[in-house]
């Protein structure tokens, strides 16, 4: 009894209350669900936040470098100006000594008191002694000029030797300046020599000093090959310098293959290899450059030499090197607009440049990739070209093995899911046909999966079936049967109509596909030949550089003529 | 008119006289072979040549005589290595496009369709044996070298 009364009592409380708390349920579950989608767009809202903010701490860092960079650069300048600023005092001083000395109109005093006031001002400084010894050489003070020598050849001796051999040079002691030159030669390491050993190879390339000047440099790069030759790696690094060099040369053109860009699945590798084989022509108008004796030389010898003798002077020294080393690193971070991974690239890249002391085979490597950073003209590049000849010709045709090696057999398509191989383009017709088997494959799936409404024809069929039921067993009802008859015979038309339809806009559809794709096809056939054709004519030009490169003979390249070398000397 | 830098030619030959030098002390350093990647000689080229005839396609018979014209180029520059395999372009024609002489081990010379896969090692060297600039490709351990029409050689 009590177990009803209960029973009674709470059933409809439980229900109205378990309702309610369904409803309330409900109720929260259909929050949550709110809650899920605006938490969701509170999400993707933060990610473009948080993207947008990464995006603004990249920006803002790239920001900042620039700005501290510009502010360093500016630093930096001052103080190469503060700690050097007097060596570029001499370096002047060098240069219109002269040609006071040549217009003869500075008197011996004023260059005597303007000398010693520099080695006063500049102590530690080799150029302030060599100064000295220039201007009591031109006033005829032995002792003192053979003092300060002394003091100019300890401060440092190959510096000076190098000034010395440029001075004598230009006032056409050729003698002395020969002696001089042997003096350069005999303190160079193979492995370890100075930047501005260049300036040398320049001079006497130019044929500015006399026959046997060539024949000392000559018997020393020999010697200095055979050394170098004999230590391990040492040729197999510079091959492979080169290869990276000719490598780096490829040219940066607009692709001309859309259509292959878009659907050839091996596009890369393709756009690679012609823009490899491209780099066979860069190639050849660089050594074509270098090697044309058609440049103008007939600048006069005293202004080349004021050059030279200008690079000596002007270019920094050793212990500027770190500074100017950083000013570089903030130039590029300039130029780079504050990207500092991309500026510490580019000086990794130029670091060999900068080194202080370099092997020979690194400076004629120098030579010949940067020129204007090293300090070569295009006559020691052409030297330099004919030195390491021996291991350009391997390294540019190992260059063309491997790009020759990488040049896809194949081009791989995918025109609408239609894939296809070919060589060169010359199975036109078999890929033709398989292109129209594949759309015809293509149909029939389409086709196919056009629903057929079953339970519609059925119905159909009731009541043909229906109608002919009526019209034979209650002949007075004929009119019934024929409007039922009418129904059915609709519905069938009516889907069978609807079936076709789709059928016939299915294959419109598909036609189209196919119309469309056959004339991709047939464009990308057209790129795959122009393709193949460019790329056999880019690849046949590494041919003839390899020929220009075989008939390059060293004796070939002073570029300077007979005539003017023999008003020189 | 350039002038004449070195009036002696010989002054520049200082990679002949490397070679010379190596000769005689017979000292051999991965440099120097890289200076000494010889011209093969053509009675070595002629021998591959001989396959393009067709006449040892697919067998072992002659092998031994190609073999031994191989060891007798490769002892002559004094290289002790063999190459692995000599691949070739195949004149025998569509489907053919390589050829290729195994020394690794099977000693055979196969011909190769266009659509057949060869060894590993051997793919790497099949674009080159394809181009026309190289008269065959020699497949080392470590190496490839492209012989040019002329016997000269290019280390890859």
């Amino acid at each position: 009894m009590a177990n009803h009364v209960i029973s009674y009592a709470d059933l409809s409380f439980i229900n109205n209350a378990l309702r309610a708390i369904s409803s309330d349920v409900s109720e929260i579950n259909s929050e949550i669900s709110l809650l899920k989608l605006s938490h969701q767009s509170i999400q993707a809202e933060l990610t473009i936040l948080a993207s947008k903010f990464y995006q603004f701490l990249k920006e803002d860092a790239k920001h900042k470098a620039l700005q501290l960079a510009e502010t360093r650069q500016g630093n930096l300048k001052q103080d190469l100006h503060i700690k050097y600023g007097y060596y570029a005092e001499v370096r002047r001083l060098a240069t219109g000594i002269l040609q006071g000395v040549d217009a003869g109109i500075v008197s011996d005093g004023s260059i005597r008191m303007a000398t010693e006031e520099m080695m006063l001002k500049a102590p530690g400084y080799w150029l302030a002694p060599a100064l000295v010894t220039i201007a009591s050489w031109i006033r005829n003070d032995k002792s003192n000029c053979e003092k300060a020598l002394k003091e100019a050849l300890r401060r440092d001796d190959y510096r000076t030797s190098l000034f010395l051999m440029l001075i004598m040079r230009r006032l056409k002691r050729m003698q002395a300046s020969t002696k001089w030159l042997e003096r350069c030669f005999m303190h160079q390491d193979p492995f370890n020599l100075e930047r501005e050993f260049i300036i040398i190879l320049e001079a006497v390339t130019m044929g500015l000093f006399l026959p046997s000047a060539r024949q000392i440099m000559m018997s020393h790069i020999k010697n200095w090959l055979e050394i170098i030759s004999q230590k391990e790696n040492f040729i197999e690094e510079q091959k492979l310098q080169w290869v990276n060099f000719f490598a780096s040369k490829a040219p940066i053109k607009d692709n001309e293959y859309i259509l292959l860009e878009k659907f050839s699945t091996n596009w890369t590798e393709l756009e690679n290899s012609l823009k490899e084989a491209r780099t066979h022509e860069v190639l050849n108008n660089y050594f074509k450059d270098i090697i044309n004796p058609s440049r103008d030389f007939s600048k006069n010898v005293v202004e080349q030499l004021d050059e030279i003798l200008n690079l000596l002077v002007t270019n920094f020294d050793d212990e500027e090197l770190p500074l100017q080393k950083e000013v570089r690193l903030n130039q590029l971070i300039i130029q780079m607009e504050g990207d500092k991974a991309a500026a510490q690239a580019v000086m990794d890249a130029e670091k060999n440049i900068y080194k202080e002391k370099v092997n020979f085979l690194q400076l004629l490597a120098n030579a010949t990739f940067n020129p204007d950073i090293s300090g070569a003209n295009k006559v020691t590049q052409a030297l330099a070209v004919s030195i390491c000849l021996p291991w350009i010709i391997p390294a540019y045709e190992t260059f063309t093995a491997q790009c020759r090696s990488k040049i896809p057999a194949t081009v791989e398509l995918d025109i609408d899911g239609f894939k296809a191989t070919t060589t060169d383009g010359s199975n036109q017709n078999e890929l033709f046909e398989k292109h129209n088997a594949y759309f015809q494959q293509i149909l029939l799936k389409e086709t196919e999966k056009i629903p057929q409404n079953t339970a519609g024809y059925l119905m159909a069929l009731f009541f043909i079936l229906i109608s002919i039921f009526i019209f034979y067993n209650y002949s007075s009802l004929y009119f019934l049967s024929a409007v039922i008859l009418i129904f059915g015979i609709g519905i069938f038309i009516y889907l069978l109509n609807k079936y076709n339809k789709a059928k016939k806009a299915v294959n419109q559809r598909i036609n189209e596909r196919k119309e469309k794709s056959s004339i991709i096809l047939n464009g990308c056939i057209t790129e795959i030949v122009d393709y193949r054709k460019e790329l056999t004519l880019e690849d046949a030009k590494s041919e003839k550089l390899s020929e220009l490169l075989a008939s390059i003979v060293p004796e070939n390249f002073t570029g300077i003529s007979r005539e003017t070398a023999r008003n020189i000397i | 008119m350039p002038k004449i830098m070195l009036e002696n030619q010989e002054d520049f030959h200082y990679k002949s006289d490397i070679e010379q030098k190596e000769k005689t002390e017979g000292t051999s350093s991965s440099v120097h072979q890289f200076l000494n990647l010889k011209k093969r000689s053509f009675g070595y080229m002629n021998c591959i040549d001989k396959l393009d005839a067709g006449n040892l396609s697919n067998n072992t018979q002659g092998i031994e005589e190609i073999i031994q014209s191989i060891k007798s180029e490769f002892s002559k520059d004094g290289l002790v290595d063999l190459p692995l395999g000599i691949l070739s372009k195949c004149a025998l024609g569509h489907p053919y496009d390589v050829h290729l002489i195994d020394l690794s081990g099977k000693q055979i010379i196969r011909h190769y369709k266009i659509s057949e896969f060869l060894d590993e090692q051997f793919e790497r060297g099949r674009n080159l044996a394809r181009h026309d600039a190289y008269k065959m490709i020699e497949i080392y351990r470590n190496k490839i070298i492209l012989i040019r029409k002329d016997g000269s050689t290019v280390q890859l």
